[in-house]
């Protein structure tokens, strides 16, 4: 029995049959993902648009660790007949990591244009910041504050609602 | 942290959505400061956030909106929710809405405003996606230059509206995906309360609190249908097969009209719902694709029979989720359990009845022994307020004779509702 074609490749064009993607991480090592689950990536989207020669895709900004991550997330998404709820638990469980994994992983989300896993960090960190005053803040995530006296006084009257 | 770019920090504090909150981490460092003032999405003023140990009037709400929002530039997600607030003056809401016109994609508000002011007309239309508005009036929709190309999501509560707007504003939707009208005021025109909404692009709708002669739905492409708290003399449903979740709670429909094929019906569930039973029974019978049926507080009478199992095993091969709650007279234990199919694939029951009787255990008994693939058994029970010794004997018998049956299976539930009184809830 031949191959099927891949779930959702609606997109695909006639010219490129190939249904995995070959992926290069900035430290050497190669990755296979599905078009589809490529395809949740905006940059990869375009970068396969223009190119059918089937060499690996170089992401010099991503490192095989994180990169191995990233399509596993992705391949998830694309994965059909998947309920909300438990796609919901998966992602919980995906962002159940380190500090600086979160970080990395929005870096990577960032540069590749993913919007569910972006938007699925940042809120990661947001539920990190909210409820902490801008001195805890700083002191959680390191930020070096680059706030004189007086512009910090100026901000402060002019949103001073916020802080009664 | 440091290394992210300002553009993300944006996307950070956009999923903060409180004001109070988003505000407060701007003032981090001078890149946050950035991100707020320049790539800032989403913002929420909610009456639950805003109000500390003092609360704000009208008017400091005012001033603190117009003050924070036109500190942001491009903001796509503005919610503006006050509890019992009295009205805003229409200029600041104005001037919220003019600014923001350009890029909102999601517009949330339930304030009056004094003068009372058309939001539509006001707010963005090119762009927005999702709308939600209460307490607010519509009028005078203008099929000629409005339009919302872009509106998948609309959501009206307590909105007072014509019926022949709300079918215009329908209509200049194209896009539109998902209907939810909560306890609308409607203006009629005629002596006939009727409301008739057409949509090609439609496939979820939500209607609660509603009182008419007619409602007739035209939905092609309608998914999931769920009234609730509705009294319909007339409802006509002209569908094109896509119809798989179907809700009724508290719904009384006189006459019920359904062009639709049913075939690929997942989800009936009904709850104290008033309807010409032996027909509606006939319109699902060729649902083969059903997963849940839960029949609820059906009442039944002379001309009106329970679902036997047997019937529910042929129509419905798939079933995985059972709910039936009946008043159990004899014949009706007799009927329904007549023949001997088996629930193949049932592996949830609800079972519920609201006056005790020493039928039930035997009901749930033989529904035990019908469904061999059982998982997950949930009981509610109704006892009156004044419990006569009668019934707390009966209760009694029933626990014991329930205990039995616990021990054979994982996970068992039982919960006792008094009327009036809080769900208590035993687990075995």
């Amino acid at each position: 029995m031949s191959s099927s074609p891949p779930p959702s490749s609606a997109a695909a064009s006639p010219s490129c049959p190939k249904k995995m993607i070959a992926l290069r991480s900035s430290d050497g090592e190669t990755f296979e993902i599905e078009e589809a689950a490529a395809l949740q990536s905006k940059t990869l989207e375009n970068m396969i648009d223009e190119d059918c020669a089937g060499t690996p895709i170089p992401l010099p900004n991503v490192t095989g660790k994180i990169l191995a991550k990233v399509v596993e997330f992705c391949s998830k998404h694309a994965e059909p007949g998947v309920d909300d709820e438990s796609l919901r638990a998966w992602d919980a469980e995906f962002v159940n990591v380190e500090q600086a994994t979160v970080f990395d992983y929005i870096l990577a989300a960032n540069f590749l244009e993913i919007p569910t896993l972006l938007n699925l960090t940042c809120n990661v960190v947001a539920d990190m910041i909210r409820g902490k005053t801008p001195d805890e803040i700083r002191k959680f995530f390191n930020i070096k504050s680059i706030f004189s006296p007086e512009e910090e006084e100026e901000v402060r009257r002019e949103n001073h609602w916020a802080f009664e | 942290m440091d290394d992210l770019p300002v553009e993300v920090i944006g996307n950070i504090l956009s999923q903060l959505k409180a004001a109070r909150d988003v505000v407060v981490a701007s003032m981090t460092c001078q890149k946050w400061r950035e991100a707020w003032k320049k790539h800032l999405r989403a913002l929420s003023f909610d009456s639950n956030d805003l109000s500390t140990h003092h609360g704000f009037n009208t008017t400091e709400l005012e001033i603190i909106i117009t003050q924070t929002i036109f500190q942001t530039r491009g903001l796509r997600c503005l919610t503006i929710s006050m509890e019992d607030a009295d009205e805003f003056s229409a200029a600041p809401v104005i001037a919220w809405l003019m600014y923001t016109k350009e890029t909102l994609r999601e517009l949330c508000y339930n304030v009056r405003t004094h003068p009372n002011i058309n939001i539509l007309e006001k707010c963005g239309r090119q762009k927005l996606e999702v709308l939600k508005l209460a307490h607010n009036s519509i009028t005078g929709i203008e099929l000629s230059y409005q339009k919302f190309p872009q509106l998948k999501s609309l959501s009206l509560s307590f909105v007072s509206i014509s019926a022949w707007d709300l079918s215009l504003l329908l209509s200049i939707c194209p896009k539109i995906e998902s209907l939810a009208l909560v306890s609308p005021d409607i203006a009629m025109s005629e002596l006939q309360a009727t409301m008739e909404l057409t949509s090609h692009s439609l496939k979820e709708i939500h209607v609660e609190a509603i009182s008419l002669d007619k409602f007739l739905l035209e939905a092609d492409s309608l998914q999931s249908l769920h009234l609730r708290d509705c009294n319909l003399e007339v409802f006509e449903l002209i569908g094109k097969g896509a119809l798989r979740v179907f809700k009724m709670d508290d719904v009384s429909i006189i006459h019920l009209d359904i062009s639709e094929s049913m075939e690929n019906l997942e989800v009936v569930d009904v709850a104290n719902f008033t309807v010409v039973w032996p027909k509606f029974y006939q319109m699902i019978s060729k649902s083969l694709k059903l997963r849940t049926l839960r029949l609820w507080g059906v009442v039944l009478d002379e001309e009106v029979e329970a679902m036997d199992l047997e019937t529910i095993s042929v129509y419905f091969p798939r079933l995985s989720h059972l709910a039936l709650s009946y008043d159990l007279g004899d014949d009706v234990l007799t009927h329904c359990l007549q023949g001997s199919s088996n629930l193949e694939n049932v592996v949830a029951l609800e079972l519920g009845w609201t006056i005790i009787s020493n039928r039930f255990s035997a009901w749930v008994a033989e529904l035990l022994e019908r469904c061999p693939r059982l998982k997950k058994l949930k009981i509610f029970v109704g006892v009156s307020e004044a419990k006569t010794e009668k019934e707390l004997g009966m209760l009694g018998n029933f626990t014991t004779s329930m205990i039995p049956l616990m021990r054979k299976y994982m996970e068992t539930i039982l919960h006792q509702r008094k009327t009036g009184e809080t769900i208590k809830c035993l687990h075995w």
